[in-house]
């Protein structure tokens, strides 16, 4: 009570006598303040907008997806690095393979030293292999833990990967990804997710670790000693902008990829910023068909569905032209396993027309909406994803252009979480949704949007395990192409787009940023490659 | 009073106990997965998501394969011991994290209301003093139109002002960068009080006009009660009038609804910790939400409800002090 009327009073004195000089008082304050907490950064500081969660340790990734791999990269290196055109050395200076792919021999350079400035030597790389094995939660640790059978360190300048089975793109897929922890530091770590001291960031990179905060950013200072050279940037800083292209012009970052390309346009013509247009993205949205139940389980009626949409008008309208048509085979055309010659599924009213008769949905009731001769009709809920507001301006196309056939949908959008539940328990009949990945051809053994929920065809999976483990290159493309042409043919998915991918940076800072041939690691497709940032020697 | 206290006091005790059960179980409503959705957030980014065996090796991490009810059990030894779990995506404890975001939420709303109420409280005097009159309407007017903006318009407004255009303040985030290890603790303070100056006016801004609504309406109705029209015929001078008798009177009525300020302020740094990117416990709401990390939620929620809670328990006791007659009723 003594503190309410002391607040009482204290309000009081204000109105009374006060209230300019305390006014007053703020101001001063507020003008003292400034000069000191203008912020100190030099020309040298280049910042990224970045959604920072977590330290960048290499094991809190799991959770974290592709970025947070990608800025521990920065920190750490990998055995093989790749640029945009390809595979480059990074700790290995080169790497030969037996003739069966069961045998990779990495031979290391000699003069890198770990920030804390210890030797890096062959044992430590396979002390990381062996404590993955241990502790399988980096990204790549389980497809690592599957391949290798056991590693070999014969001097401290080699290294033998002996493989449980041949694995032609055990370079792609582990070797460029798998970032190289310090023996010395990590030896008595039980518990990885847990350590996250200063000492858990001691890599070899372009970059050493200066300081985190969670939620905020994360500071890294150039390696004045990294075996490559040095970076054109002193400090490195990733950090926050849920709004890239404000954060941009308001100075706070330097470059960002805004989340809609299309949202690039009205600050596209400034001389400013240079905008890198990428590849399409790998990621891409789809519309699922349920094969599992009537009437999706009808090849007829998917393809009828197919050719009744005009896929172009919906990037047209949806992502205002920034996209492309995906490949009914589901894999991205920058796929070294892409297949040209499928069906397009451009749009074709008359085959659609026929090829909903062919499935006896010839009739149309009162309505308008297709029935068959049992009465059952064209009438389902179409799920989509409520946290993109492109998939749900999608959904709304999908329902306006199958409306003309004599479809009816209804749309209900779902959040990730409860979409995933309903798709995975197989209980809808049309849904939108979306995924990363179709760049390489791994994914159906991990995946279980690939190519379809709930879709299980045996000659598929046969063909995937040849294309797995065949050697023979063009053996291996006859597997993919016959893989993606039962995908296309039989539809248990429709691919519809995949968006453009851009980035926005400021020209003034002197850092070009490229594309990385066929993705960063296992095929990330993020921009952020440390080799832009190198001076090479 | 002692008594009635405590009774006051068990009252709460078990709305908690039943909050947390139901903060167990609501996550539940929500269908999903949490291992589900980091293979999904691998998935956006363009690598692969799990396999079967990195699936089902999770669940068993986790604790996810245990019945419900054991792990319900678990939560509650947990909770005993003030450990209320491991959040799935930072895979830290989640008292450790919420502690990490929970302080500038705290310092956000604190000063946010501090400076609504230092607002917000004599323009609702100004206005009921001169009620009717036009500067009266006017600032009625004006706080309508404030009050009918929702909280991150504002915020948006007061970012593109100050940091895009003008450049003044910082754009995001609550701390300078590279002041961990700055020269002096007045530095660091320094550097991270730039960054509370917008995220706290938007807040501020938005709160103050409830805080001069109910200023206004409680002094509108208490100056025409008899004891007023008593101390102006002892001619008592107006101020006397108005900030010992007047004032003073409205005050219970100021800190019940104090209390509801409260709740709605925890909602209003929902948006603007998301408009200026602040690492607030919203920022951590929404990350943990879209992550389907439940056990974080969990603790968010009951730190949210327990803060909420001991704020009306707070108002409650300061209402029975204050006004006697409370005692009586309640």
């Amino acid at each position: 009570m003594v503190s309410c009327i002391f607040v009482v009073n204290f309000l009081n004195c204000i109105v009374k006598y006060q209230l300019k000089s305390i006014a007053f008082l703020f101001i001063v304050l507020y003008f003292l303040l400034l000069p000191a907490c203008e912020p100190k950064q030099s020309e040298n500081t280049y910042t990224i907008a970045f959604t920072v969660r977590d330290a960048p340790s290499v094991f809190t990734g799991i959770a974290h997806g592709g970025p947070h791999m990608v800025i521990t990269t920065f920190l750490f290196d990998s055995l093989v690095w790749k640029d945009e055109n390809g595979f480059v050395p990074l700790l290995a200076e080169s790497w030969q393979s037996s003739d069966d792919k069961k045998t990779y021999t990495f031979n290391l350079r000699s003069n890198i030293r770990w920030h804390d400035g210890q030797s890096f030597t062959a044992d430590d790389v396979k002390f990381t292999f062996d404590y993955l094995r241990d502790n399988p939660l980096p990204i790549s640790a389980a497809e690592a833990n599957n391949a290798i059978e056991n590693i070999e360190a014969t001097n401290p300048q080699t290294v033998v990967f002996h493989l449980k089975d041949s694995a032609p793109d055990f370079v792609n897929n582990i070797a460029a990804q798998t970032q190289i922890i310090p023996k010395h530091i990590w030896q008595n770590i039980a518990q990885p997710l847990k350590f996250q001291e200063p000492a858990a960031f001691v890599g070899t990179g372009l970059f050493k670790f200066k300081e985190t905060r969670r939620g905020e950013y994360h500071l890294f200072e150039t390696n004045a000693d990294y075996f490559l050279g040095r970076s054109v940037v002193d400090r490195l800083i990733f950090k926050n902008a849920n709004n890239p292209l404000l954060a941009l012009e308001s100075g706070d970052v330097d470059a960002a990829s805004p989340s809609s390309p299309a949202a690039l346009q009205s600050s596209q013509e400034r001389d400013e910023y240079e905008i890198l247009q990428g590849p399409y993205s790998y990621y891409l949205t789809k519309l699922i068909f349920n094969v599992n139940r009537s009437p999706f389980n009808s090849k007829d009626l998917r393809q009828a569905v197919a050719y009744a949409l005009n896929r172009p008008e919906i990037i047209k309208q949806v992502l205002n032209g920034e996209g492309i048509v995906s490949s009914a085979g589901l894999l991205h055309l920058d796929s070294i396993w892409f297949a040209k010659d499928l069906p397009k599924y451009e749009q074709d009213l008359k085959k659609s027309e026929e090829l909903f008769s062919k499935a006896g949905f010839a009739s149309k009731d009162a309505d308008g909406t297709r029935q068959n001769a049992n009465g059952q009709k064209l009438t389902f809920t179409l799920f989509t994803r409520s946290d993109s507001q492109e998939m749900v301006r999608e959904a709304e196309l999908v329902r306006d252009q199958l409306a003309q056939v004599g479809v009816k949908l209804d749309i209900k959008p779902l959040t990730t979480g409860p979409q995933e539940n309903v798709l995975a328990k197989g209980d809808f009949d049309i849904a939108l949704d979306s995924h990363g990945g179709t760049i390489s051809l791994s994914i159906p053994g991990t995946n279980p949007d690939f190519p379809a929920r709930g879709y299980k065809n045996d000659e598929l999976n046969n063909l995937y395990q040849q294309f797995l483990t065949t050697l023979d290159e063009n053996k291996r493309r006859d597997s993919a192409v016959k893989i993606q042409q039962i995908i296309a043919e039989d539809l248990p998915s429709l691919p519809i787009y995949n968006p453009s991918s851009k980035v926005i940076f400021r020209k003034s800072k002197g850092v070009q940023w490229f594309w990385t041939k066929n993705g960063l690691g296992g095929g990330a497709p993020i921009w952020w490659n440390k080799l832009a940032l190198l001076k090479r020697r | 009073m002692k008594h009635k206290i405590l009774s006051l006091f068990a009252q709460y005790v078990l709305l908690l106990s039943l909050v947390v059960t139901v903060n167990f179980f609501i996550v539940y409503l929500v269908p999903g997965d949490a291992v589900e959705m980091m293979s999904r957030n691998l998935n956006e980014a363009g690598a692969e998501g799990f396999g079967e065996d990195t699936r089902a090796m999770l669940r068993q991490y986790f604790g996810l394969d245990q019945p419900i009810l054991t792990q319900f059990a678990n939560y509650l030894r947990g909770f005993a011991h003030g450990d209320l779990g491991t959040s799935f995506y930072y895979q830290r404890p989640v008292t450790e994290i919420i502690f990490d975001y929970f302080w500038r939420t705290f310092v956000l709303i604190v000063a946010g209301i501090g400076l609504a109420l230092l607002v917000g409280v004599p323009l609702g005097l100004f206005s009921a003093v001169r009620r009717g009159q036009k500067s009266d309407t006017i600032l009625l007017l004006a706080q309508m139109m404030l009050h009918s903006i929702p909280p991150f318009l504002i915020a948006m407004f007061l970012l593109i002002i100050f940091a895009v255009v003008l450049k003044w303040l910082p754009f995001s985030g609550s701390a300078a960068i590279g002041q961990i290890a700055a020269p002096n603790v007045f530095e660091m303070l320094t550097g991270d009080f730039k960054h509370f100056i917008l995220p706290v006016a938007a807040l501020a801004l938005w709160e103050s006009t409830a805080v001069y609504y109910f200023t206004r309406n409680a002094l509108v109705d208490i100056l025409g009660e008899d004891y007023i029209l008593v101390a102006r015929a002892k001619g008592l001078s107006e101020k006397v009038v108005l900030f010992r008798h007047a004032l003073r009177a409205t005050l219970p009525t100021l800190i019940a609804r104090f209390a509801l300020v409260f709740g709605t302020a925890i909602g209003g740094a929902f948006f603007v910790e998301d408009v200026f990117n602040f690492p607030g416990i919203a920022t951590l709401a929404l990350s943990a939400f879209r992550n389907y990390d439940y056990t974080l939620l969990r603790g968010i929620f009951l730190l949210l409800t327990v803060s909420i809670l001991a704020v009306n328990f707070v108002a409650d006791i300061c209402l029975y002090r204050l006004d006697p007659r409370t005692l009586k009723t309640g």
